[in-house]
């Protein structure tokens, strides 16, 4: 497996050493979209994977040059996002090529996360928040999982329930900080030998974990995790995440009327089987 | 269709107000974004085509417009029962909203409650006609008939001066089953002097062609033969028998109707559907009304009652021993 490669997006002159086999991610920062920035990667033979740039709100001005190409865009809300500037930005933001990254900060970002996502925009929430303390990820992953009504896709829980099963899926692939997966050339630093875009064998990476009896070899997102949010501190946490998830998996799937698929999640609503 | 109170404030304080002992007993203040969506799941899955806001007054909301404009973002028809005595600035952001939507084929309708003149104050009066005229031809009139000396003429006078919707919905108005302060309402015995009362505008009626619509809780004794007979000229619209309407408190909590307001403890969590809803409240009206009951003794052996044609008037005298 080849690293996709990150750069910023007035330095993609950074890429002269890159191997063209990597596929790349331009960073825009805070700025409006640029068409040079993704044809100077063309001219230069590589793959566009993934644009990514911070917004300040989901209505901010930047939104519509992001929407109007064509590659896959992650717009990252910079600060904390009210409803009604999500109800603006809404319209502009339903396209499937795009996805608003909400930081889940409190209450008012999950409502944010959840209207936006019920009005047909992509979101996402950071890999990372699956081991942070407190509820609303467990509240997010309830909604996008459960989906009482309509909701459009939310990263990662949307991967994990789609592949969670498929050997080659690792969750780590959907964040753009993991080292395993992309070569981060944003900084001023000399750009790597071409050994770093190489990426570790996927079938590998359990077995550190399953040897003694290390927290991950029980966990039920070993499979696509392989360890890859393991932290003395917050196992626990990904853990019990991960655990909650299948348990919410499950009872999708589960026949109706299963009493015992029912996850407390679920239940806690005081609702019976059916819809969860 | 259930209501959905997104606020227990009020910027009025009428005399017959029903919901005044539910205002009194309820905790949360304003409907908060997480338990609406919850809602809007819930009517998506229940196939609810349309969000009817009551209150309170549900312009008091803070967030009304978004609310609104989120509602209707979903593929909801909306509706507000409102007193239309709202800021300027909630006005405008909803006729915003309004003016939006309605260009995309949503269907906006206020439903606006009004007092004869001599009981609203001056500033009230003022701005519950600067809503009228923004409302239209999408807002209609409501007026709850609280005593028997009730005067009309006002509310043709406003359907006609802001080219209304040409209804007139009228209530009865109830008193609350097993609680309250005790609400100002007009006893059953009372109801041929509001029938006799109302037959004064019926040639109003036909004349702006303005066609009256009975809220439930109206008997169909209280009418003569011959007041029917005008009514069904004047296309007139009745709710003979009582059903759960169902509202739905800011909390969530479920109860099937104001007069009702004491049948609760349930919120919507506890259902997957409207149906599973609303036949939880008529089995639980059922259970709690005593067989044969309705509100005059008659009622006991009328044909109209047996062959399900009238509850015999509003169940919270039923249930809520009180008597005519």
């Amino acid at each position: 497996m080849t690293k996709a490669t990150i750069v910023r997006s007035d330095r993609t002159d950074r890429l002269e050493t890159v191997p063209r086999e990597s596929e790349v991610v331009l960073d825009f920062g805070d700025g409006p979209f640029d068409r040079k920035a993704v044809d100077a990667c063309l001219r230069a033979g590589f793959q566009v994977r993934t644009l990514l740039a911070a917004i300040e709100a989901p209505d901010s001005g930047n939104v519509a040059g992001y929407a109007g190409q064509g590659a896959p865009a992650v717009l990252l809300l910079s600060r904390p996002a009210t409803v009604e500037e999500a109800l603006r930005g809404a319209a502009g933001l339903a396209r499937p090529h795009l996805s608003v990254e909400v930081p889940l900060r409190g209450d008012d970002d999950l409502d944010v996360l959840k209207v936006l996502s019920s009005l047909g925009v992509r979101t996402r929430i950071a890999v990372a928040e699956l081991r942070s303390e407190g509820d609303l990820v467990l509240e997010a992953m309830t909604d996008a999982l459960v989906r009482m009504g309509r909701r459009t896709a939310v990263t990662p829980f949307e991967e994990v329930r789609a592949r969670r099963l498929d050997e080659a899926f690792e969750i780590a692939s959907l964040d753009f900080v993991a080292n395993d997966h992309f070569v981060d050339l944003r900084g001023e630093g000399e750009v790597p030998g071409p050994g770093a875009w190489d990426g570790p064998d996927v079938s590998r990476k359990r077995v550190p974990f399953l040897r003694g009896r290390h927290p991950c070899a029980f966990c039920e997102g070993l499979l696509f995790c392989h360890g890859y949010l393991y932290d003395e501190a917050t196992v626990d946490r990904c853990r019990g995440r991960f655990a909650e998830m299948m348990e919410l998996l499950s009872a999708q799937e589960a026949p109706a009327g299963d009493e015992e698929a029912v996850p407390p999640a679920c239940r806690d609503r005081g609702r019976e089987a059916g819809p969860c | 269709m259930p209501n959905l109170l997104v606020t227990q404030k009020c910027v009025r304080r009428c005399p017959y107000c029903f919901a005044d002992s539910y205002m009194a007993g309820s905790q949360g203040d304003f409907l908060r974004w997480d338990d609406f969506i919850y809602v809007l799941d819930f009517y998506e899955r229940s196939r609810v085509p349309i969000v009817s806001f009551l209150g309170g007054e549900p312009g008091i909301h803070p967030q009304v417009a978004q609310m609104m404009d989120y509602a209707m973002m979903r593929g909801f028809d909306f509706r507000m029962f409102t007193s239309g005595i709202l800021p300027a600035a909630t006005r405008e952001r909803i006729q915003e909203v309004r003016l939006r939507h309605e260009k995309a084929g949503r269907k906006v309708t206020f439903i606006v409650n009004v007092n004869h003149p001599d009981d609203t104050p001056e500033a009230q009066r003022r701005i519950q006609d600067e809503f009228l005229a923004m409302g239209g031809a999408q807002a209609s009139i409501s007026f709850n008939v609280y005593r028997t000396d009730f005067d009309l003429d006002f509310a043709f006078d406003l359907i006609e001066r802001h080219g209304l919707m040409p209804n007139l919905r009228l209530g009865l108005t109830h008193p609350i089953a097993k609680g309250g302060e005790g609400n100002v309402f007009v006893p059953p015995h009372d109801y041929p002097a509001v029938s006799a009362r109302l037959e004064k505008w019926f040639p109003r009626f036909a004349k702006g062609r303005v066609i009256p619509g009975f809220d439930c809780g109206f008997p169909i004794c209280m009418f003569t033969d011959a007041q029917l007979g005008a009514l069904t000229r004047l296309q007139a619209t009745f709710h003979w028998t009582c059903g759960p309407i169902v509202d739905i408190g800011p909390d969530l909590e479920l109860w099937p109707c104001f007069p009702l307001s004491h049948i609760r403890g349930k919120t919507l969590y506890d259902f997957d559907s409207l149906d599973e809803v609303m036949k939880y409240f008529v089995d639980e009206v059922k259970r709690q009304r005593p067989e044969g009951r309705g509100i005059y003794p008659e009622c006991d052996g009328c044909e109209h009652r047996q062959r399900g044609l009238c509850s015999g008037g509003c169940a919270a005298y039923a249930l809520g021993e009180v008597g005519p």
